[in-house]
Protein backbone atom coordinates (compact mmCIF):
# COMPACT_ATOMS: atom_id res chain seq x y z
CA UNK A 1 0.00 0.00 0.00
CA UNK A 2 1.45 3.38 -0.96
CA UNK A 3 1.43 6.37 1.35
CA UNK A 4 -1.08 8.20 -0.86
CA UNK A 5 -3.57 5.33 -0.78
CA UNK A 6 -3.09 4.93 2.99
CA UNK A 7 -3.57 8.63 3.82
CA UNK A 8 -6.44 9.08 1.39
CA UNK A 9 -8.24 6.14 2.98
CA UNK A 10 -7.41 7.35 6.47
CA UNK A 11 -8.65 10.83 5.64
CA UNK A 12 -11.94 9.46 4.31
CA UNK A 13 -12.68 7.14 7.22
CA UNK A 14 -11.69 9.69 9.89
CA UNK A 15 -13.43 12.68 8.31
CA UNK A 16 -15.68 14.22 10.97
CA UNK A 17 -18.66 14.88 8.72
CA UNK A 18 -18.29 11.38 7.23
CA UNK A 19 -18.24 9.86 10.71
CA UNK A 20 -21.30 11.82 11.72
CA UNK A 21 -23.43 10.97 8.67
CA UNK A 22 -21.93 7.55 7.96
CA UNK A 23 -21.82 6.22 11.53
CA UNK A 24 -23.62 8.36 14.15
CA UNK A 25 -26.62 9.22 11.95
CA UNK A 26 -26.81 5.63 10.68
CA UNK A 27 -26.54 4.25 14.22
CA UNK A 28 -29.56 6.31 15.21
CA UNK A 29 -31.63 4.71 12.45
CA UNK A 30 -30.22 1.26 13.22
CA UNK A 31 -31.43 1.62 16.82
CA UNK A 32 -34.78 2.93 15.61
CA UNK A 33 -35.02 -0.09 13.30
CA UNK A 34 -34.13 -2.60 16.00
CA UNK A 35 -36.04 -1.10 18.92
CA UNK A 36 -38.98 0.79 17.38
CA UNK A 37 -39.77 -0.48 13.89
CA UNK A 38 -39.13 -4.20 14.50
CA UNK A 39 -42.14 -5.54 16.41
CA UNK A 40 -42.43 -9.21 17.30
CA UNK A 41 -45.82 -9.93 18.83
CA UNK A 42 -46.68 -12.69 21.31
CA UNK A 43 -46.93 -15.59 20.96
CA UNK A 44 -43.43 -15.80 19.54
CA UNK A 45 -42.95 -18.00 16.48
CA UNK A 46 -40.71 -21.07 16.75
CA UNK A 47 -37.04 -20.21 17.28
CA UNK A 48 -35.89 -21.15 13.76
CA UNK A 49 -38.63 -19.03 12.15
CA UNK A 50 -37.89 -16.09 14.47
CA UNK A 51 -34.21 -16.28 13.59
CA UNK A 52 -35.01 -16.33 9.87
CA UNK A 53 -37.35 -13.34 10.23
CA UNK A 54 -34.73 -11.40 12.17
CA UNK A 55 -32.05 -12.29 9.63
CA UNK A 56 -34.25 -10.87 6.84
CA UNK A 57 -35.07 -7.81 8.95
CA UNK A 58 -31.36 -7.25 9.63
CA UNK A 59 -30.52 -7.74 5.95
CA UNK A 60 -33.09 -5.11 4.97
CA UNK A 61 -31.67 -2.79 7.63
CA UNK A 62 -28.04 -2.98 6.67
CA UNK A 63 -28.79 -2.94 2.98
CA UNK A 64 -31.02 0.12 2.94
CA UNK A 65 -29.52 1.94 5.95
CA UNK A 66 -26.11 0.93 4.60
CA UNK A 67 -27.19 2.68 1.40
CA UNK A 68 -27.60 5.89 3.37
CA UNK A 69 -24.23 5.37 5.04
CA UNK A 70 -22.55 4.71 1.71
CA UNK A 71 -24.27 7.76 0.21
CA UNK A 72 -22.78 9.86 3.01
CA UNK A 73 -19.29 8.53 2.24
CA UNK A 74 -19.84 9.35 -1.40
CA UNK A 75 -20.65 12.94 -0.44
CA UNK A 76 -17.33 12.99 1.47
CA UNK A 77 -15.60 11.56 -1.59
CA UNK A 78 -17.07 14.28 -3.79
CA UNK A 79 -16.02 17.05 -1.39
CA UNK A 80 -12.55 15.59 -1.02
CA UNK A 81 -12.10 15.20 -4.79
CA UNK A 82 -13.29 18.76 -5.29
CA UNK A 83 -10.99 20.19 -2.60
CA UNK A 84 -7.93 18.29 -3.82
CA UNK A 85 -8.37 19.08 -7.52
CA UNK A 86 -5.52 21.62 -7.67
CA UNK A 87 -3.24 19.41 -5.60
CA UNK A 88 -3.88 16.50 -7.93
CA UNK A 89 -3.24 18.64 -11.02
CA UNK A 90 0.14 19.63 -9.57
CA UNK A 91 1.10 16.28 -8.06
CA UNK A 92 0.45 14.31 -11.24
CA UNK A 93 2.80 16.68 -13.08
CA UNK A 94 5.58 17.34 -10.59
CA UNK A 95 5.66 14.33 -8.23
CA UNK A 96 5.90 10.62 -8.86
CA UNK A 97 2.13 10.31 -8.53
CA UNK A 98 1.44 9.89 -12.24
CA UNK A 99 -2.14 10.31 -13.52
CA UNK A 100 -2.51 6.51 -13.89
CA UNK A 101 -1.25 5.87 -10.34
CA UNK A 102 -3.50 8.58 -8.98
CA UNK A 103 -6.60 7.21 -10.71
CA UNK A 104 -5.90 3.69 -9.47
CA UNK A 105 -4.99 4.58 -5.88
CA UNK A 106 -7.76 7.15 -5.46
CA UNK A 107 -10.28 4.65 -6.83
CA UNK A 108 -9.09 1.90 -4.47
CA UNK A 109 -9.15 4.24 -1.46
CA UNK A 110 -12.63 5.49 -2.36
CA UNK A 111 -14.10 2.02 -2.84
CA UNK A 112 -12.43 0.76 0.35
CA UNK A 113 -13.88 3.68 2.33
CA UNK A 114 -17.40 3.00 1.04
CA UNK A 115 -17.10 -0.72 1.88
CA UNK A 116 -15.65 0.09 5.33
CA UNK A 117 -18.62 2.30 6.22
CA UNK A 118 -21.07 -0.28 4.83
CA UNK A 119 -19.45 -3.06 6.90
CA UNK A 120 -19.64 -0.80 9.97
CA UNK A 121 -23.37 -0.53 9.27
CA UNK A 122 -23.64 -4.34 8.97
CA UNK A 123 -21.84 -4.70 12.32
CA UNK A 124 -24.11 -2.11 13.98
CA UNK A 125 -27.27 -3.87 12.76
CA UNK A 126 -26.01 -7.31 13.85
CA UNK A 127 -25.04 -5.92 17.25
CA UNK A 128 -28.36 -4.09 17.73
CA UNK A 129 -30.36 -7.18 16.71
CA UNK A 130 -28.38 -9.31 19.14
CA UNK A 131 -28.77 -6.73 21.91
CA UNK A 132 -32.55 -6.75 21.57
CA UNK A 133 -33.38 -10.35 20.57
CA UNK A 134 -30.27 -12.37 21.53
CA UNK A 135 -30.16 -13.59 17.94
CA UNK A 136 -26.96 -13.36 15.95
CA UNK A 137 -28.30 -12.33 12.53
CA UNK A 138 -25.14 -12.91 10.52
CA UNK A 139 -25.30 -12.67 6.71
CA UNK A 140 -26.08 -15.89 4.87
CA UNK A 141 -23.43 -15.40 2.18
CA UNK A 142 -20.69 -13.01 3.44
CA UNK A 143 -18.39 -13.18 0.36
CA UNK A 144 -21.28 -12.31 -1.97
CA UNK A 145 -22.39 -9.55 0.40
CA UNK A 146 -18.89 -8.01 0.34
CA UNK A 147 -18.79 -8.36 -3.46
CA UNK A 148 -22.09 -6.44 -3.79
CA UNK A 149 -20.95 -3.81 -1.30
CA UNK A 150 -17.77 -3.37 -3.35
CA UNK A 151 -19.90 -2.85 -6.45
CA UNK A 152 -21.82 -0.18 -4.51
CA UNK A 153 -18.42 1.36 -3.76
CA UNK A 154 -17.44 1.38 -7.44
CA UNK A 155 -20.74 2.92 -8.48
CA UNK A 156 -20.72 5.57 -5.75
CA UNK A 157 -17.05 6.39 -6.36
CA UNK A 158 -17.75 7.27 -9.97
CA UNK A 159 -20.93 9.10 -9.02
CA UNK A 160 -19.05 11.23 -6.48
CA UNK A 161 -16.29 11.89 -9.02
CA UNK A 162 -18.77 12.97 -11.69
CA UNK A 163 -20.46 15.25 -9.14
CA UNK A 164 -17.22 16.92 -8.03
CA UNK A 165 -16.02 17.40 -11.60
CA UNK A 166 -19.40 18.81 -12.59
CA UNK A 167 -19.06 21.29 -9.72
CA UNK A 168 -15.65 22.31 -11.06
CA UNK A 169 -16.89 22.48 -14.66
CA UNK A 170 -19.74 24.75 -13.59
CA UNK A 171 -17.16 26.96 -11.90
CA UNK A 172 -19.19 27.12 -8.70
CA UNK A 173 -17.08 26.10 -5.71
CA UNK A 174 -20.09 26.09 -3.41
CA UNK A 175 -22.99 24.05 -4.64
CA UNK A 176 -24.22 22.18 -1.58
CA UNK A 177 -27.19 20.58 -3.34
CA UNK A 178 -25.06 19.14 -6.15
CA UNK A 179 -22.52 17.62 -3.77
CA UNK A 180 -25.41 15.97 -1.86
CA UNK A 181 -26.58 14.04 -4.95
CA UNK A 182 -25.21 10.65 -3.68
CA UNK A 183 -27.11 11.01 -0.40
CA UNK A 184 -30.29 12.13 -2.18
CA UNK A 185 -29.97 9.04 -4.37
CA UNK A 186 -29.56 6.85 -1.27
CA UNK A 187 -32.76 8.31 0.22
CA UNK A 188 -34.61 7.66 -3.06
CA UNK A 189 -33.46 4.06 -2.88
CA UNK A 190 -34.57 3.86 0.74
CA UNK A 191 -38.09 4.62 -0.50
CA UNK A 192 -38.10 1.38 -2.51
CA UNK A 193 -38.60 -0.45 0.78
CA UNK A 194 -42.23 0.65 0.46
CA UNK A 195 -42.55 1.27 -3.28
CA UNK A 196 -42.27 -1.52 -5.83
CA UNK A 197 -40.87 0.04 -8.98
CA UNK A 198 -41.13 -3.25 -10.91
CA UNK A 199 -38.92 -3.18 -14.02
CA UNK A 200 -38.33 0.58 -13.62
CA UNK A 201 -35.99 -0.22 -10.74
CA UNK A 202 -33.26 -1.09 -13.26
CA UNK A 203 -33.15 2.57 -14.30
CA UNK A 204 -32.31 3.69 -10.77
CA UNK A 205 -28.60 3.34 -9.92
CA UNK A 206 -27.93 1.54 -6.65
CA UNK A 207 -31.51 0.28 -5.98
CA UNK A 208 -31.04 -3.10 -7.74
CA UNK A 209 -27.76 -3.61 -5.85
CA UNK A 210 -29.44 -2.98 -2.48
CA UNK A 211 -32.00 -5.65 -3.32
CA UNK A 212 -29.22 -8.08 -4.24
CA UNK A 213 -27.55 -7.32 -0.90
CA UNK A 214 -30.74 -8.27 0.95
CA UNK A 215 -30.82 -11.49 -1.04
CA UNK A 216 -27.15 -12.34 -0.40
CA UNK A 217 -27.49 -11.62 3.30
CA UNK A 218 -30.82 -13.36 3.92
CA UNK A 219 -30.99 -16.08 1.29
CA UNK A 220 -34.40 -14.96 -0.01
CA UNK A 221 -35.26 -14.00 -3.58
CA UNK A 222 -34.47 -10.38 -4.49
CA UNK A 223 -37.47 -8.09 -5.07
CA UNK A 224 -37.79 -5.03 -7.30
CA UNK A 225 -39.00 -3.15 -4.21
CA UNK A 226 -41.99 -2.95 -1.89
CA UNK A 227 -40.40 -5.19 0.73
CA UNK A 228 -42.53 -3.82 3.54
CA UNK A 229 -45.90 -3.61 1.78
CA UNK A 230 -48.47 -6.25 0.92
CA UNK A 231 -47.40 -8.67 3.63
CA UNK A 232 -45.85 -11.12 1.12
CA UNK A 233 -42.54 -11.17 2.96
CA UNK A 234 -43.47 -11.50 6.62
CA UNK A 235 -46.50 -13.73 6.14
CA UNK A 236 -44.47 -16.28 4.19
CA UNK A 237 -41.65 -16.16 6.72
CA UNK A 238 -44.12 -16.62 9.59
CA UNK A 239 -45.46 -19.74 7.85
CA UNK A 240 -41.91 -21.02 7.48
CA UNK A 241 -42.19 -20.74 3.68
CA UNK A 242 -39.78 -19.10 1.24
CA UNK A 243 -41.11 -15.60 0.40
CA UNK A 244 -41.97 -15.04 -3.26
CA UNK A 245 -41.84 -11.34 -4.22
CA UNK A 246 -44.57 -10.02 -6.54
CA UNK A 247 -41.80 -8.93 -8.91
CA UNK A 248 -38.54 -10.80 -8.70
CA UNK A 249 -35.38 -8.87 -9.51
CA UNK A 250 -33.19 -10.41 -12.19
CA UNK A 251 -29.66 -10.54 -10.78
CA UNK A 252 -27.88 -10.59 -14.19
CA UNK A 253 -29.94 -7.64 -15.41
CA UNK A 254 -29.34 -5.79 -12.14
CA UNK A 255 -25.58 -6.33 -12.42
CA UNK A 256 -25.60 -5.31 -16.09
CA UNK A 257 -27.46 -2.04 -15.40
CA UNK A 258 -25.16 -1.30 -12.44
CA UNK A 259 -22.12 -1.88 -14.67
CA UNK A 260 -23.68 0.38 -17.32
CA UNK A 261 -24.27 3.15 -14.75
CA UNK A 262 -20.71 2.84 -13.39
CA UNK A 263 -19.26 2.90 -16.92
CA UNK A 264 -21.36 5.92 -17.91
CA UNK A 265 -20.38 7.85 -14.78
CA UNK A 266 -16.70 6.91 -15.25
CA UNK A 267 -16.82 8.08 -18.88
CA UNK A 268 -18.51 11.33 -17.85
CA UNK A 269 -15.88 11.86 -15.13
CA UNK A 270 -12.99 11.29 -17.51
CA UNK A 271 -14.55 13.61 -20.10
CA UNK A 272 -15.09 16.33 -17.48
CA UNK A 273 -11.58 15.83 -16.07
CA UNK A 274 -10.14 16.95 -19.40
CA UNK A 275 -12.10 20.20 -19.27
CA UNK A 276 -11.60 21.42 -15.73
CA UNK A 277 -8.83 22.77 -13.54
CA UNK A 278 -8.67 22.91 -9.78
CA UNK A 279 -9.87 25.65 -7.48
CA UNK A 280 -7.66 27.57 -5.05
CA UNK A 281 -7.85 26.45 -1.44
CA UNK A 282 -9.03 29.82 -0.21
CA UNK A 283 -12.22 29.46 -2.28
CA UNK A 284 -13.21 26.34 -0.40
CA UNK A 285 -15.18 26.08 2.79
CA UNK A 286 -13.58 23.50 5.09
CA UNK A 287 -15.99 20.68 5.85
CA UNK B 1 15.00 27.21 -15.96
CA UNK B 2 11.46 28.41 -16.57
CA UNK B 3 10.52 30.12 -19.82
CA UNK B 4 7.22 31.83 -20.46
CA UNK B 5 6.39 33.40 -23.79
CA UNK B 6 3.36 35.50 -24.72
CA UNK B 7 1.54 34.04 -21.72
CA UNK B 8 -2.10 35.04 -21.49
CA UNK B 9 -4.54 33.99 -18.78
CA UNK B 10 -8.23 34.88 -18.58
CA UNK B 11 -10.11 34.38 -15.34
CA UNK B 12 -13.83 35.10 -15.12
CA UNK B 13 -13.73 36.99 -18.40
CA UNK B 14 -10.88 39.31 -17.32
CA UNK B 15 -7.44 39.06 -18.87
CA UNK B 16 -5.21 38.71 -15.82
CA UNK B 17 -1.96 38.07 -17.72
CA UNK B 18 -1.58 40.06 -20.94
CA UNK B 19 1.19 38.48 -22.97
CA UNK B 20 3.91 37.93 -20.37
CA UNK B 21 7.34 36.81 -21.54
CA UNK B 22 10.26 36.06 -19.20
CA UNK B 23 13.07 33.62 -18.51
CA UNK B 24 13.65 32.62 -14.90
CA UNK B 25 17.17 31.30 -14.53
CA UNK B 26 18.91 32.08 -11.26
CA UNK B 27 17.24 34.06 -8.47
CA UNK B 28 14.28 36.27 -9.31
CA UNK B 29 11.78 38.49 -7.59
CA UNK B 30 8.44 39.28 -9.19
CA UNK B 31 7.56 42.54 -7.47
CA UNK B 32 4.14 44.05 -7.89
CA UNK B 33 1.05 45.31 -6.10
CA UNK B 34 -1.86 43.06 -5.17
CA UNK B 35 -3.91 42.07 -8.19
CA UNK B 36 -1.07 42.52 -10.67
CA UNK B 37 -1.14 38.87 -11.76
CA UNK B 38 1.87 37.57 -9.76
CA UNK B 39 0.11 34.58 -8.25
CA UNK B 40 -1.77 33.85 -11.48
CA UNK B 41 1.63 33.69 -13.23
CA UNK B 42 2.72 31.03 -10.72
CA UNK B 43 -0.58 29.17 -11.05
CA UNK B 44 -0.11 29.08 -14.82
CA UNK B 45 3.47 27.79 -14.51
CA UNK B 46 2.33 25.04 -12.15
CA UNK B 47 -0.46 24.03 -14.54
CA UNK B 48 -3.38 25.11 -12.34
CA UNK B 49 -5.08 27.55 -14.70
CA UNK B 50 -5.81 27.41 -18.43
CA UNK B 51 -3.49 29.62 -20.47
CA UNK B 52 -2.48 30.62 -23.96
CA UNK B 53 1.17 31.02 -24.95
CA UNK B 54 4.19 28.88 -24.13
CA UNK B 55 5.48 27.63 -20.79
CA UNK B 56 8.59 25.46 -20.57
CA UNK B 57 10.23 24.06 -17.48
CA UNK B 58 13.84 22.93 -17.96
CA UNK B 59 13.26 23.03 -21.73
CA UNK B 60 10.16 20.78 -21.61
CA UNK B 61 6.71 22.11 -22.54
CA UNK B 62 4.55 22.16 -19.41
CA UNK B 63 1.77 20.15 -21.06
CA UNK B 64 4.15 17.24 -21.66
CA UNK B 65 5.38 16.99 -18.07
CA UNK B 66 3.94 14.08 -16.09
CA UNK B 67 5.22 12.43 -12.91
CA UNK B 68 8.50 14.42 -12.93
CA UNK B 69 10.13 14.77 -9.50
CA UNK B 70 12.86 17.30 -8.67
CA UNK B 71 11.77 19.64 -11.49
CA UNK B 72 9.51 22.19 -9.84
CA UNK B 73 8.21 22.94 -6.35
CA UNK B 74 5.98 25.71 -5.10
CA UNK B 75 4.48 27.04 -1.89
CA UNK B 76 1.02 27.66 -3.38
CA UNK B 77 -1.28 26.28 -0.68
CA UNK B 78 -3.75 24.57 -2.98
CA UNK B 79 -1.18 22.11 -4.33
CA UNK B 80 -0.72 20.57 -0.87
CA UNK B 81 -4.32 19.59 -0.15
CA UNK B 82 -3.92 16.05 -1.44
CA UNK B 83 -5.71 14.21 1.38
CA UNK B 84 -7.73 15.35 4.41
CA UNK B 85 -5.15 14.23 6.97
CA UNK B 86 -3.07 15.92 9.69
CA UNK B 87 -0.50 18.45 8.47
CA UNK B 88 2.38 16.24 9.64
CA UNK B 89 1.05 13.31 7.62
CA UNK B 90 0.67 15.61 4.65
CA UNK B 91 4.31 16.64 5.08
CA UNK B 92 5.39 12.99 4.96
CA UNK B 93 3.08 12.25 2.04
CA UNK B 94 4.36 15.15 -0.01
CA UNK B 95 7.98 14.40 0.88
CA UNK B 96 7.44 10.82 -0.26
CA UNK B 97 5.84 11.85 -3.55
CA UNK B 98 8.15 14.76 -4.39
CA UNK B 99 11.36 13.16 -3.14
CA UNK B 100 11.75 15.86 -0.47
CA UNK B 101 13.62 15.40 2.79
CA UNK B 102 11.01 15.48 5.59
CA UNK B 103 13.64 16.10 8.28
CA UNK B 104 14.93 19.10 6.35
CA UNK B 105 11.37 20.42 6.04
CA UNK B 106 10.78 19.95 9.79
CA UNK B 107 14.07 21.69 10.63
CA UNK B 108 13.09 24.63 8.42
CA UNK B 109 9.67 24.78 10.02
CA UNK B 110 11.23 24.77 13.48
CA UNK B 111 13.34 27.76 12.40
CA UNK B 112 10.17 29.49 11.23
CA UNK B 113 8.53 28.83 14.58
CA UNK B 114 6.26 25.93 13.61
CA UNK B 115 6.54 22.87 15.83
CA UNK B 116 6.16 19.24 14.73
CA UNK B 117 3.69 18.80 17.59
CA UNK B 118 1.34 21.43 16.15
CA UNK B 119 1.48 19.79 12.72
CA UNK B 120 0.62 16.44 14.28
CA UNK B 121 -2.49 17.89 15.90
CA UNK B 122 -4.10 19.89 13.11
CA UNK B 123 -5.20 19.31 9.58
CA UNK B 124 -3.60 21.49 6.91
CA UNK B 125 -6.59 23.81 6.48
CA UNK B 126 -6.91 24.15 10.26
CA UNK B 127 -3.51 25.89 10.43
CA UNK B 128 -3.40 29.68 10.57
CA UNK B 129 -2.64 31.43 7.26
CA UNK B 130 0.89 32.29 8.44
CA UNK B 131 1.65 28.74 9.59
CA UNK B 132 0.25 27.35 6.38
CA UNK B 133 2.54 29.65 4.41
CA UNK B 134 5.57 28.59 6.47
CA UNK B 135 4.57 24.94 6.02
CA UNK B 136 4.32 25.13 2.24
CA UNK B 137 7.46 27.26 1.89
CA UNK B 138 9.48 24.79 3.99
CA UNK B 139 8.21 21.85 1.94
CA UNK B 140 9.00 23.62 -1.33
CA UNK B 141 12.56 24.39 -0.21
CA UNK B 142 13.09 20.90 1.27
CA UNK B 143 12.12 19.35 -2.06
CA UNK B 144 15.48 20.34 -3.52
CA UNK B 145 13.73 20.91 -6.87
CA UNK B 146 15.68 22.63 -9.62
CA UNK B 147 12.99 25.33 -9.86
CA UNK B 148 11.09 26.77 -6.90
CA UNK B 149 8.20 29.22 -7.10
CA UNK B 150 7.49 31.04 -3.85
CA UNK B 151 4.30 33.05 -3.57
CA UNK B 152 4.61 35.82 -0.93
CA UNK B 153 6.87 33.69 1.32
CA UNK B 154 7.39 36.49 3.87
CA UNK B 155 3.69 37.07 4.46
CA UNK B 156 2.84 37.12 8.19
CA UNK B 157 6.39 36.30 9.30
CA UNK B 158 7.95 38.38 12.07
CA UNK B 159 11.19 40.28 11.24
CA UNK B 160 13.54 37.70 12.83
CA UNK B 161 11.97 34.86 10.83
CA UNK B 162 12.10 36.96 7.67
CA UNK B 163 15.87 37.25 8.16
CA UNK B 164 16.16 33.47 8.62
CA UNK B 165 14.15 32.83 5.48
CA UNK B 166 16.25 35.28 3.47
CA UNK B 167 19.31 33.26 4.54
CA UNK B 168 17.67 30.04 3.35
CA UNK B 169 16.75 31.58 0.01
CA UNK B 170 20.31 32.82 -0.53
CA UNK B 171 21.74 29.37 0.23
CA UNK B 172 19.30 27.48 -1.99
CA UNK B 173 21.07 25.73 -4.83
CA UNK B 174 18.58 26.10 -7.67
CA UNK B 175 16.34 28.53 -9.51
CA UNK B 176 14.09 30.52 -7.20
CA UNK B 177 11.36 32.83 -8.41
CA UNK B 178 9.62 34.62 -5.59
CA UNK B 179 6.77 37.06 -5.78
CA UNK B 180 6.05 39.79 -3.28
CA UNK B 181 4.64 43.28 -2.98
CA UNK B 182 7.10 44.24 -0.21
CA UNK B 183 9.98 46.48 -1.30
CA UNK B 184 12.38 45.75 1.60
CA UNK B 185 13.46 42.58 -0.24
CA UNK B 186 15.31 44.78 -2.77
CA UNK B 187 17.84 45.70 -0.08
CA UNK B 188 17.92 42.21 1.45
CA UNK B 189 18.54 40.44 -1.86
CA UNK B 190 20.43 43.02 -3.97
CA UNK B 191 21.98 40.49 -6.35
CA UNK B 192 18.60 39.04 -7.43
CA UNK B 193 16.89 39.98 -10.69
CA UNK B 194 13.57 41.82 -10.39
CA UNK B 195 10.58 41.66 -12.72
CA UNK B 196 8.06 44.36 -11.92
CA UNK B 197 4.45 43.22 -12.29
CA UNK B 198 1.72 45.73 -13.06
CA UNK B 199 -1.75 44.99 -14.39
CA UNK B 200 -0.89 41.68 -16.02
CA UNK B 201 2.41 42.75 -17.56
CA UNK B 202 6.04 42.16 -16.51
CA UNK B 203 8.81 44.80 -16.77
CA UNK B 204 12.48 43.96 -16.42
CA UNK B 205 14.57 42.16 -15.39
CA UNK B 206 16.36 44.82 -13.35
CA UNK B 207 18.99 44.06 -10.67
CA UNK B 208 17.42 44.43 -7.20
CA UNK B 209 20.41 46.48 -6.04
CA UNK B 210 19.68 49.11 -8.68
CA UNK B 211 15.97 49.23 -7.87
CA UNK B 212 16.74 49.58 -4.16
CA UNK B 213 18.17 53.02 -4.91
CA UNK B 214 15.58 53.97 -7.53
CA UNK B 215 12.92 56.63 -7.23
CA UNK B 216 9.48 56.92 -8.76
CA UNK B 217 8.73 59.84 -11.00
CA UNK B 218 5.53 60.59 -12.87
CA UNK B 219 5.47 60.20 -16.63
CA UNK B 220 8.12 58.92 -19.01
CA UNK B 221 11.73 59.68 -18.14
CA UNK B 222 14.64 59.13 -20.49
CA UNK B 223 17.21 56.70 -19.12
CA UNK B 224 14.69 55.21 -16.71
CA UNK B 225 15.17 51.66 -15.42
CA UNK B 226 11.56 51.02 -16.36
CA UNK B 227 8.61 52.99 -17.67
CA UNK B 228 5.33 51.59 -16.46
CA UNK B 229 1.87 52.26 -17.85
CA UNK B 230 -1.05 51.76 -15.50
CA UNK B 231 -4.77 52.59 -15.53
CA UNK B 232 -4.02 55.35 -13.02
CA UNK B 233 -1.20 56.87 -15.07
CA UNK B 234 2.35 56.39 -16.28
CA UNK B 235 5.46 56.48 -14.08
CA UNK B 236 9.18 55.83 -14.41
CA UNK B 237 11.72 54.28 -12.10
CA UNK B 238 14.93 56.26 -12.22
CA UNK B 239 18.23 55.78 -10.47
CA UNK B 240 19.03 58.58 -8.07
CA UNK B 241 15.95 60.58 -9.09
CA UNK B 242 14.18 63.16 -7.00
CA UNK B 243 10.94 61.23 -6.50
CA UNK B 244 9.89 58.93 -3.71
CA UNK B 245 12.36 56.11 -3.16
CA UNK B 246 10.87 52.75 -4.11
CA UNK B 247 11.93 51.17 -0.83
CA UNK B 248 10.25 53.93 1.15
CA UNK B 249 6.87 52.80 -0.18
CA UNK B 250 7.23 49.56 1.85
CA UNK B 251 4.69 47.95 -0.45
CA UNK B 252 4.07 48.47 -4.15
CA UNK B 253 0.35 48.79 -3.50
CA UNK B 254 1.15 52.38 -2.52
CA UNK B 255 2.11 53.25 -6.09
CA UNK B 256 -1.58 53.61 -6.93
CA UNK B 257 -2.05 55.82 -3.90
CA UNK B 258 0.69 58.09 -5.24
CA UNK B 259 -0.61 58.04 -8.81
CA UNK B 260 -4.08 59.11 -7.75
CA UNK B 261 -2.89 61.53 -5.10
CA UNK B 262 -3.66 65.18 -5.70
CA UNK B 263 -0.18 66.18 -4.48
CA UNK B 264 1.59 64.74 -7.51
CA UNK B 265 4.23 66.81 -9.08
CA UNK B 266 5.80 66.32 -12.47
CA UNK B 267 9.25 65.95 -10.99
CA UNK B 268 8.34 63.19 -8.57
CA UNK B 269 6.72 62.53 -5.23
CA UNK B 270 7.94 63.54 -1.87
Amino acid sequence: MTLYLLYKLKGLVTDRSGLFWGVAFTLFWVLMWAYVFTRVEEPLPPRDILEKMLRVSAALAYSYLGGLSMGSVAVGLAISAFASSSAVAFATRFTRLTPAKYLLEDFLAGVAAVVAYALACVAMVVAATYARFRVLALPENPPLLVAYLSLCGVLLYWLSRAVSLAMLALGKPRLPLLQMVPLILAFLNYATLWVDLAERVYALPLAPLLSLIVSAASGIEPATGGWLVGGWLWEALARGAAPKPPNTLSAPLALATTAAWAAALAALSLALARRVKGVPLEELVPS
Amino acid sequence: MITVEELRVKLGGDEVLKGVSAVFLGKHIVLGPNGSGKTTLFRAITGLVPYRGRIEVDGRPLKEIKGATGVLATNLAEVYYLAPVKALELLHLFSDLAGADPLRALALLEELGVSERLLGKRRFWELSAGTRKAFTTALALASGARNVLLDEPFEQLDPAKKVKLVGELKRYNGVITMNTHETWVLEALPEWEVHLAFEGRLYGPIPAGKLAGAAIVEGKSSGALAVIETRAGCFSLVEGGEGAALTELLTLDRVYELLTSSSLGRGGWK
